[in-house]
């Protein structure tokens, strides 16, 4: 199977905000690896270049 | 008293000076050795290896801290290699480790390479005016391979234009070497004050032909053009089945005088490598990992400080949410851990939540994330560029 990408959320008075992404990589089975919002981390630049290649994220639970 | 008044002093048999005075009574010292806070890169005696003491496969930095392989066809193996007396050179220098790639699995596609790489932040070089054409970086290592030839390193820097810079050097087959090399500044290279991968030290062990060409030169500056990066390479390196490279000692430091190897304490190597990556391993059963609270029915929420501010917020990975375990206080609740996300992640702290599966917990109590019964649970917090 394929990486997989979900995001994650977190909960704040005004609602749901977009906080992460988690990974699984190709192999697991589950998704072991919290990834920030930050440009600068070569992870998440992983997953932007992922996203721009087409591919979209799983929903947040 | 008696003095001596002399614009310079060089040795008989040297073509430069070693000591340049001036009239506001100053002077220039080309010293080489006993000198402090020269080197610019991390780990250069490849010591620290924080992931792995063992081998390891795929790109990236894997075993040796700091120090990544750039890979494509067949497969390569790194590790951190313990040397010996042996090791005539860098063993008498004082080093025992060095970082070592043995060609796996050989491919001789145009397309193969193997490589190792340095990545530096480009807020780290500022030592060096890299666009003046008389300011100099100067890169020195140790190095070994098991397949006599010619190989190159090449500087690539990355902040706006990519522009390279390669020098070659020969190598006896399993016959350690140390080689250095000076590089100037050119008006064209951009080196960003900032914290990305702005500059790259690349020890290239094979590149096939679909990136290198006859026609390039060395010792020059000149724009990155994929297909012809480097010279092509004379001996086939990755199309040899468990040919080994090694490289230690790695010096990269500003100025044209190649100086005498600096090494740091292990705890100041450990803190500096920290900026890019740490773990937290657990060997017990049951062993305390943080206090938490609860912070929702099924989940507990605890604070990770890193132990040195990282370079930017990193991504934590566990080894397994289920060897992790989510404890309450007398309530009867405790339960195996089946996801770890993070809730709140910056380069000083990361607060990480740890979720059950049932959600039975009091809002208003305390708790313990602990290992599970299978006495390996580990944490890793990573930030490299």
């Amino acid at each position: 199977m394929a990486i997989r990408y979900k995001k994650l959320e977190r909960r704040t008075p005004s609602g749901n905000v977009f906080n992460g992404i988690l990974k699984c990589e190709d192999g697991e089975s589950e998704f072991r690896a919290s990834i920030p919002l930050n440009e600068e981390n070569t992870d998440y630049q992983e997953y932007l270049e992922w996203v721009a290649a087409g591919n979209t994220a799983e929903a947040a639970d | 008293m008696s003095q001596l008044k002399v614009n310079t002093i060089r040795h008989t048999g040297a073509s430069s000076d070693a000591v340049t005075l001036a009239t506001d009574g100053t002077c220039t010292v080309k010293a080489t050795n006993n000198l402090s806070n020269r080197r610019l890169n991390i780990n250069g005696d490849m010591r620290i290896a924080q992931r792995s003491t063992s081998t390891a496969t795929g790109d990236g930095v894997h075993t040796v801290d700091r120090m990544g392989c750039n890979r494509s066809g067949g497969t390569c193996q790194q590790q951190r290699s313990t040397l010996s007396s042996s090791d005539t050179g860098p063993w008498e220098k004082g080093f025992k480790y060095s970082f070592k790639l043995t060609n796996t699995g050989s491919s001789s596609s145009e397309a193969a390479y193997r490589e190792i790489q340095y990545r530096f932040e480009g807020q780290d070089l500022n030592a060096w005016n890299h666009t003046s054409t008389s300011s100099y970086i100067t890169v020195s290592f140790w190095a070994k391979s098991s397949v006599a030839g010619t190989y190159y390193l090449w500087l690539r820097s990355k902040g706006g234009t990519n522009k390279v810079y390669s020098h070659s050097y020969t190598l006896a087959a399993n016959t350690w070497k140390k080689v250095s090399f000076t590089t100037p500044g050119a008006s064209n290279v951009v080196i960003n004050n900032d914290i990305a991968s702005d500059f790259i030290v690349n020890i290239a062990v094979d590149w096939g032909t679909d990136y290198t060409d006859a026609g390039t030169s060395t010792g020059s500056w000149a724009s990155f053009v994929s297909g012809t990066r480097l010279p092509n390479f004379a001996q086939d390196w990755t199309g040899t089945t468990n040919a080994t490279f090694e490289v230690t000692g790695l010096q990269v430091e500003a100025g044209s005088t190649p100086t005498d190897f600096e090494f740091r304490s292990y705890g100041d190597e450990l803190a500096r490598c920290q900026r890019y990556y740490y773990q937290e391993a657990y060997t017990e059963n049951y062993e305390s990992v943080r206090y938490s609270f609860v912070s929702d029915g099924s989940k507990q929420a605890a604070q990770f400080v890193h132990p040195v501010p990282m370079r930017t917020g990193p991504t934590v990975t566990s080894n397994g949410a289920g060897n992790f375990r989510v404890n309450t206080y007398g309530e009867g609740t405790d339960e195996t851990c089946n996801g770890i996300t993070t809730k709140f992640n910056s380069n000083n702290m990361a607060i990480l939540e740890f979720a059950k599966a049932t959600s039975n917990m009091d809002g208003s109590k305390a708790g313990v994330i602990s290992t599970e019964a299978n006495n390996d649970a580990a944490l890793y917090f990573n930030a490299e560029i």
